[in-house]
């Protein structure tokens, strides 16, 4: 396996306008991820840390994000989701909603 | 006379002493050749084993693009263990594999990611792991 190493916590994935759908990055430091236009439909991503993640145009519809960390709004406004996607507990759908609306 | 005694027990003690100083001197002379030569072959080796690994790394790069499934999964199979002997060559893997997501040609709809792309991402993940303090 790719082993952490001490520096691994500054390099962050660079997956923007891949296609990974139904993939499972449960668990994984996602810290400063580029996923911008990624196709992460019905992907699962439990327990996740989405700390400044760039989510725009990532599609998460579907996507399992249950006890994702650290995702703003402001992320999830930018990408696309769906009535299927699971949202972290304290993400409001219809503040996510309106978000989006605003934007 | 007991100082002719103690004067040469002192010449004795003194010759034993240069003998030995002599005798270490020859015997390290001897085992230099030998330990640079031990360095030099452990050097060699480890030059050899770099170009075999760097030859399996390039060779597993061109079979990442083979339109045989088997073939892929091999090829990532080996930069996983690479990857795993070589720390110094685990940051150019974790770039390479994705590079290879982001290539844009991939396209599996919406079945279940083919074992390739699943091996890719559980490296990928195991990477990227939380590790709770």
């Amino acid at each position: 396996m790719l082993k952490n190493q001490d520096n691994h916590s500054k390099r962050s994935l660079d997956i923007h306008g891949a296609f990974v759908r139904r993939t499972d990055l449960s668990g994984a430091s996602l810290r400063n991820a580029n996923m911008a236009g990624a196709d992460a439909t019905n992907a699962i991503f439990r327990n996740a840390d989405f700390a400044g993640a760039i989510l725009s145009g990532t599609i998460l519809r579907g996507a399992d994000l249950t006890g994702a960390r650290n995702l703003s709004l402001e992320q999830l406004s930018d990408a696309i989701i769906d009535e299927h996607t699971i949202l972290p507990g304290y993400i409001d759908r219809a503040k996510l909603l309106d978000a989006a609306v605003r934007k | 006379m007991s100082n002719w005694v103690a004067l040469s027990e002192i010449v004795r003690n003194i010759a034993l002493a240069a003998a030995a100083f002599v005798g270490a001197y020859l015997a390290w002379r001897q085992l230099s050749p030998v330990a640079s030569q031990v360095r030099a072959a452990s050097t060699q080796a480890e030059l050899a084993r770099r170009a075999h690994v760097t030859e399996l790394f390039n060779r597993a790069v061109g079979q990442l693009r083979d339109g045989n499934l088997e073939v892929r999964l091999a090829a990532i199979y080996v930069l996983r263990e690479v990857a795993k002997d070589f720390p110094d060559l685990s940051d150019p893997i974790f770039e390479l594999l994705q590079a290879y997501l982001r290539a844009g040609n991939i396209d599996y709809g919406d079945d279940e990611p083919p074992i390739d792309i699943q091996e890719i991402i559980k490296l990928l993940r195991s990477r990227l792991e939380i590790h709770n303090a």
